[in-house]
């Protein structure tokens, strides 16, 4: 995994600002589903995402080794701040952009957030390594072996982890009564 | 044993690996936010942006930000001065006098000006004529026998 670092392209501002916007494409979405891992939040998540590459932004101090560290530890503490806070999260259906360019009925619209409510809620239950394995797989379609480096273990663990909490979330979904077909 | 009891709680409804696999699939679809796909917003998050807005409206000088009443009664107040002084004018230029019923033009006083027949006058336009001799009041005074009248001041 490429981990490059804007500190090291060392120059005016817009070549910091393009190294900048470069790390943010390549690794958003995988900041995203750490935090997401963390909060079970997609919105919250996503602002994690953007208060962090914003500090990143601003940030005058010392040089940044490893920026996705650097990253991951401020939009982690800005989740802790806000979940501190207990302000109430609002939980916009994710993609209602598609559905209204599909014409899906409000019925339809209510059925699906019900439905993702539900999956969010099963995912929260889970331990956080194992969430943390379910959402780089199924949100990044990272390989397992990718997943292991990030988690510092070995691929067939993962493996492993990945079946035992796939399992874990049916039995947690049938007994909150979870119907697919709905 | 402990596995057996879990076994037998997990209903014959549970859904398959595979079946567990697309839904999962179809969640993280919908669930990743579209914004990530989408370059760096440089301008502040939504967050921020709304704690900004709020701090700076709870630093304004509380001097540039009067409670309404207080500005209704500084408008009420304003009217009123306004209306007094419109009054105040419009009184000035009519300093008409009254005495014993009628009305007499302090500022018209002089005879012959054009303006005196523009005036609206509490007398009948008849009493003008000199040559009338009706009576102008039950004791049979005529208008004649006013001119010799002396009012008193």
């Amino acid at each position: 995994m490429t981990n490059p670092n804007p500190e090291q392209v060392d120059g005016s501002e817009p070549t910091r600002d393009a190294a900048i916007e470069q790390f943010y494409r390549e690794h958003s979405r995988e900041l995203w589903a750490l935090f997401y891992s963390m909060c079970s939040d997609p919105e919250r998540a996503y602002d994690a995402v953007q208060e962090s590459f914003l500090r990143y932004y601003d940030y005058k101090g010392e040089p940044v080794r490893d920026l996705r560290a650097w990253l991951l530890r401020v939009g982690q503490n800005w989740l802790r701040d806000v979940s501190r806070k207990k302000s109430n999260s609002c939980h916009f259906l994710p993609g209602m952009d598609e559905f209204s360019i599909q014409r899906i009925s409000a019925e339809e619209i209510e059925s699906l957030a019900e439905k993702q409510q539900q999956v969010r809620k099963a995912l929260s239950t889970l331990n956080e390594d194992d969430r943390k394995v379910l959402v780089m797989k199924y949100s990044m379609d990272w390989s397992a072996a990718q997943i292991a480096t990030v988690m510092d273990c070995s691929p067939a663990a993962i493996d492993m982890r990945m079946s035992r909490a796939r399992r874990r979330l049916a039995e947690i979904l049938v007994e909150q009564g979870f119907d697919r077909e709905k | 044993m402990k596995n057996d009891s879990n076994t037998n709680r997990i209903p014959s409804t549970m859904p398959s690996d595979e079946q567990v696999e697309s839904l999962l699939h179809e969640f993280f679809r919908l669930e990743v936010p579209t914004g990530l796909s989408q370059p760096l917003r440089r301008g502040q998050s939504p967050t921020l942006a709304i704690v900004d807005a709020l701090q700076a409206n709870q630093s304004r000088p509380e001097s540039k930000h009067q409670p309404r009443s207080v500005r209704m009664v500084a408008v009420a107040t304003s009217v009123a001065a306004m209306a007094l002084a419109l009054l105040i004018a419009i009184m000035g230029n009519n300093s008409s006098v009254v005495k014993n019923g009628t009305a007499v033009n302090g500022v018209n006083d002089a005879p012959g000006t054009s303006s005196v027949t523009d005036k609206r006058m509490l007398v009948s336009p008849e009493g003008e004529s000199r040559a009338s001799e009706r009576a102008i009041t039950p004791d049979g005074v005529t208008l004649e026998e006013t001119d010799s009248i002396d009012l008193q001041q």
